[in-house]
């Protein structure tokens, strides 16, 4: 559990920003008040399992926890590595899988009272139904607010509020995080032999560099960003600053099928919402 | 009482309202001896003609009153003459937690966040600014902690009539079995999950009234006044 704990060393040649300074310029201070960009916090452990429990067409009932941990722990690894924020239920979440899955793995299984034998995932799955139910309730209330939106009462124009979220596009934390663990699995299967010296890929130089081709195309795909980095380093650090523009708001994120490449959208901050 | 004079009051009134008005309100302005029943029905009327006169606005029933409102397709067209963009929509952190507030109503901090796994004070803040919750009360557990419970801003925002407008969360979870056995048979025989979810409705029987994300279920575009369903009458489906 030790490789889990938090405020492991950081990755060489970092620049990123943590306290996200960087959006204090911008020119409607307002607009940002009680904004909440740390891109996971939208999401929780239970929202990442779900998200595994899906993409690998996993039965809720009936868990295959050692395959789940591993996935999840894996997540988690790469979550940090990108220096997303992760809230401590994270970690709650690796502690309680880790245990079930111990549970799981000892010889007599665990009895209750009346010698009825005990499924350490059980509480787990509970948790996850009910989640889900109300996962999807609020998709629902997505719909209806979407509707109602469209629909005007008489009077003066409602003020605009300020978002409390920056739309990402149409894709989770999640997806990206996915989609980023499958092009880091080709980049180890095709690492170069001969390069000795490191790529040496700051942030700055890979957002300025996002935003120069956002500036030229208005979509483009995420692996076109990424031809001209051969490294781990460099696969990190340029989807470090796809996470920064989409925090920023300068870019949307789509997925056309699940767990695919991804597109990025260029996003005017004062315009139209190109999500819509 | 005269149909058609009760037909243009209620029209001025409304016409004159930016917000919803209460039934009871509208019984009380007319003045002829009209109940409830009548005005409901007169409403009907209006919006019948309406919609036979191809106007762009109906009468809707929402948050507990009634309230002229634009039909969708006219959304741009009034969003370039009040000069906004899309409102703002709230956040997914935002929209679970309203839901579990929205099910379990008065429920405690502690409550959500079981559900939710996340702690969820930012959230809440948001929520009680912009008047979406409300503090209802305290609970008798331990500690007191705060009741938290949807307010009439809540209804409006999402277009409700009332808290039984939402879909029950047994019609939600009906819904999500269905979807999974969609897929599971999909899988197995091909094609789209789509494709089998009508036929598995009809195996597994009733239980979705409202359908959870089908457009087609929201008579309101057509502005009909629905009459008052208990959440969970089978609908369009099967």
């Amino acid at each position: 559990l030790v490789a889990i704990i938090p405020g492991r060393s950081r990755a060489p040649g970092r620049t990123h920003d943590p306290d996200g300074t960087s959006d204090a310029d911008h020119d409607d201070a307002r607009a940002y008040r009680g904004l909440r960009v740390q891109l996971p916090a939208f999401e929780g452990p239970l929202d990442l399992l779900l998200h595994l429990i899906q993409r690998d067409e996993i039965d809720i009932a009936d868990i295959p926890i050692a395959h789940i941990t591993r996935q999840y722990l894996d997540h988690l690894d790469l979550m940090r590595e990108l220096d997303l924020e992760l809230a401590g239920e994270y970690l709650v979440m690796a502690a309680t899988l880790v245990r079930i899955k111990s549970q799981m793995l000892l010889p007599s299984p665990i009895c209750d009272e009346d010698g009825e034998e005990i499924d350490p995932r059980a509480d787990l799955v509970r948790r996850l139904i009910e989640y889900r139910k109300f996962k999807e309730a609020a998709g629902m209330l997505r719909d209806r607010e979407g509707d109602r939106l469209r629909r005007h009462g008489r009077g003066p124009a409602l003020p605009e509020l300020p978002p409390d979220e920056i739309p990402i596009g149409q894709v989770s934390v999640f997806d990206l995080v996915t989609y980023l663990r499958q092009v880091l699995a080709r980049v180890a299967a095709e690492a170069p032999v001969h390069r000795v010296a490191l790529e040496s890929v700051s942030l700055e130089e890979r957002i300025a560099v996002l935003r120069a081709r956002l500036a030229l195309d208005r979509q483009f795909l995420f692996s076109d960003f990424l031809l001209d980095v051969r490294t781990r380093h460099g696969v990190i650090v340029s989807f470090m600053a796809l996470l920064e523009l989409l925090r920023l708001g300068e870019a949307l994120a789509v997925q056309e099928t699940t767990f695919d490449d991804i597109l990025i959208r260029r996003r005017d901050i004062r315009g139209q919402d190109r999500d819509a | 009482v005269d149909k058609t004079e009760m037909r243009e009051i209620l029209e001025a009134v409304l016409f004159c309202a930016d917000g919803p008005i209460r039934l009871s309100t509208l019984v009380e302005v007319l003045e002829n001896g009209a109940g409830p029943a009548e005005v409901r029905g007169a409403i009907g009327e209006l919006n019948e003609a309406y919609e036979s006169d191809g106007r762009a606005f109906y009468i809707e029933e929402i948050a507990g009153g009634f309230q002229f409102l634009t039909r969708p397709e006219f959304d741009e067209a009034v969003r370039r003459l009040q000069k906004t963009r899309a409102r703002a929509k709230l956040s997914r952190a935002g929209l679970e937690t309203l839901a579990i507030i929205a099910y379990h109503q008065p429920v405690t901090r502690p409550q959500i966040e079981e559900i939710r796994g996340v702690d969820i004070g930012g959230v809440l803040g948001t929520l009680l600014e912009r008047g979406l919750i409300r503090i209802s009360g305290r609970s008798d557990h331990v500690g007191r902690p705060m009741l938290y419970a949807t307010t009439p801003v809540f209804l409006e925002h999402f277009g409700l009539r009332n808290l039984s407008d939402l879909p029950s969360i047994e019609d939600i979870s009906a819904a999500l079995d269905r979807k999974e056995v969609a897929g599971d048979v999909a899988r197995a025989l091909g094609g789209e999950p789509d494709d089998f979810e009508v036929e598995i409705a009809a195996h597994l029987g009733p239980g979705n009234g409202h359908g959870t994300t089908d457009p087609e279920a929201d008579d309101v575009v057509t502005g009909g006044i629905r009459e008052e369903a208990p959440a969970g009458v089978p609908g369009d489906l099967g």
